[in-house]
């Protein structure tokens, strides 16, 4: 692998703990000293954090389509005719 | 039923059978509170998102009361919805200046993803499919085509990376148009 790539993966590995105790503790002095780890570590964690709203949006849009067809779909008329029940 | 061999197929499937077997419920409780149709499906969908997420999360696989569970997600969340809409009801001014540096950063953070969906679909589903999802890198290489473990794992690195740069790059061009 690139050297590049093995550093995203320890950046990886250290924002998700599952880094070994010693290999941690290398790389927070690295951090303090390299401050463009540095950045490199903040802009991932934020990576991450858009991953989980891309992920949760992704998840929505397949309820989405179910949702559409549990309240459409000729199949599911009697699972609707107990929801009307409830709402009438 | 469970889950197995997470994809969107099985995915589906699993969602349909938790709308059949827990959404009655769900509805019954929601109206008892005084919520709607709307609300119910609102509150439904939301409970799926936690249940799937803990799901996901080995500590969950072993949960025999499915349906518990889930009525439990939906009534908490359903009581979280009830207050938040009585505090927003009571809210006074004095936290416009807060609120606009929350819409400011609410914005960035809605176009750099826009853009990522656009332009990094691909890597974004992957690393969903490994980071969210939860996927084994041999599930990941079989569901994105990849011939082996080790391509699918440079794969990954090298979108966290793609990723990386245009995340970096956006946000700081989104700061300077606001600013």
């Amino acid at each position: 692998m690139k050297a590049s790539l093995i550093e995203t993966r320890n950046i990886d590995a250290y924002l998700r703990g599952t880094m070994s105790p010693e290999d941690r503790e290398h790389f927070q002095v690295r951090l303090v000293s390299e401050a463009d780890l540095y950045e490199k570590v903040l802009v991932q964690q934020q990576v991450q954090d858009y991953l989980l709203l891309y992920a949760r949006k992704e998840l929505k849009k397949e309820l989405e389509v179910v949702q559409h067809k549990v309240f459409q779909q000729s199949r599911f008329e009697g699972f609707r005719r107990i929801i009307q029940q409830i709402f009438k | 039923m469970v889950l197995a061999n997470n994809n969107k197929d099985t995915r589906e499937e699993w969602f349909i059978h938790l709308y059949m077997t827990v959404f009655p419920d769900a509805a019954r409780h929601v109206r008892k509170m005084g919520g709607s149709f709307e609300d119910a499906k609102d509150v439904f969908q939301e409970a799926i998102v936690v249940y799937y997420e803990k799901f996901i999360t080995d500590s969950l696989r072993i949960q025999v009361n499915e349906k518990a569970y889930l009525m439990g997600i939906v009534k908490h969340l359903w009581t979280e919805r009830y207050h938040e809409a009585v505090r927003l009801s009571t809210l006074e001014y004095g936290v416009e200046s807060m609120e606009v540096s929350e819409s400011s950063r609410d914005y960035i953070a809605d176009r750099v993803l826009k853009f990522l969906t656009v332009a990094g679909g691909k890597c974004m589903n992957l690393l969903k499919a490994f980071y969210y999802d939860k996927l084994s890198m041999e599930e990941v290489a079989r569901q994105f085509g990849y011939s082996s473990i080790r391509s699918s794992t440079v794969q990954k690195y090298k979108c966290l990376e793609k990723v990386r740069e245009v995340v970096k790059e956006k946000s700081l061009t989104y700061e300077s148009f606001i600013d």
